[in-house]
């Protein structure tokens, strides 16, 4: 032990320092035992409020935020007679063929024969 | 079975009450209302029969035993009560107590040798604190912290050398 170390006296001595500083400090046996300081404020019941009125507020503000969707008229809408698809022009032109109707090859409104008349089997080509 | 009846049990409580409420605060690392607050929760847990006495030990101990453990009990409802939200509200609300209005007039030797402690383990300030603040012996620090008396034993020894060396090294005026 160097001389500038302090021994156990010296320890002690320093705790005791410290214990009877402690002492003035500590509270009253009565009032510990009755209730704490913290409990008797009521302190923990405050911030829990306040945490919920936080969240309460910010769940508003998100809300209020988000675009709302009520009222609004949809883009798309499956309507019968209204709805267009890329291949309705398809359809546009097996309507547009009439009976007795001669299409010439080349022309716009041309179409093959009616499905009637369409061949039932197609012979397989025979390879060489 | 209570070994003692209720008027003795609290005439001891009170009789221990200053070292029980420092070994509180030594508990709840230095927050004297968590250390409040835990030490009525343990006088509770005795006085109402939850915490019994069965004279394995001296009534000082064993209660020294209560705090540390409803002190862990508390430290972890506080965590799920959202302790910091909590203290920020005491802080922000400016409530200052009594106890406070001491802390400008304690010696410089105080806060030295607390700040010297807080740099050891837990484990070494708890057994240091037990026996030089508290003046247990060994057997009985050991009995509160629920550790073998070797394990304690050997805590003190090397907590004692490096408390000497940092003490050592603080300036002398």
């Amino acid at each position: 032990m160097t001389p500038t170390e302090p021994d156990d006296t010296t320890l002690a001595r320093r705790f005791a320092e410290w214990r009877e500083e402690e002492s003035v400090r500590t509270p009253a046996f009565e009032r510990v035992v009755a209730a704490p300081r913290r409990s008797r404020a009521g302190a923990w019941q405050r911030p829990t409020l306040v945490f919920a009125a936080m969240t309460v507020v910010a769940i508003a503000i998100v809300r209020g935020r988000a675009p709302s969707t009520a009222g609004a008229v949809p883009e798309i809408a499956f309507t019968a007679g209204t709805l267009r698809v890329p291949t309705d022009f398809l359809l546009d032109q097996v309507a547009s063929v009439r009976a007795g109707e001669v299409p010439t090859i080349g022309s716009v409104d041309w179409y093959p024969l009616p499905v009637d008349d369409a061949p039932t089997t197609i012979a397989p080509r025979r390879r060489n | 079975m209570l070994a003692l009846p209720a008027f003795d049990l609290r005439d001891e409580l009170h009789r221990t009450h200053s070292g029980a409420f420092a070994w509180a605060v030594h508990c709840c690392r230095g927050d004297r209302d968590e250390a409040e607050e835990v030490l009525h929760v343990a006088y509770a847990k005795v006085l109402e029969g939850r915490a019994r006495f069965e004279e394995r030990s001296t009534f000082r101990t064993w209660f020294f035993g209560v705090i540390r453990l409803t002190a862990h009990e508390q430290r972890r409802w506080r965590w799920l009560q959202f302790t910091r939200l909590e203290r920020w509200w005491q802080d922000t609300e400016g409530e200052r107590d009594d106890d406070d209005r001491h802390a400008h007039a304690e010696d410089e030797r105080i806060p030295a040798l607390r700040a010297a402690l807080g740099r050891l383990s837990r484990r070494q300030q708890e057994i240091l604190h037990l026996v030089f603040y508290e003046s247990l012996t060994i057997q009985d620090a050991a009995n509160v912290l629920a550790m073998p008396v070797g394990t304690a034993r050997t805590h003190y020894e090397r907590g004692k050398a490096r408390l000497r060396a940092l003490l050592a090294e603080e300036p002398t005026p």
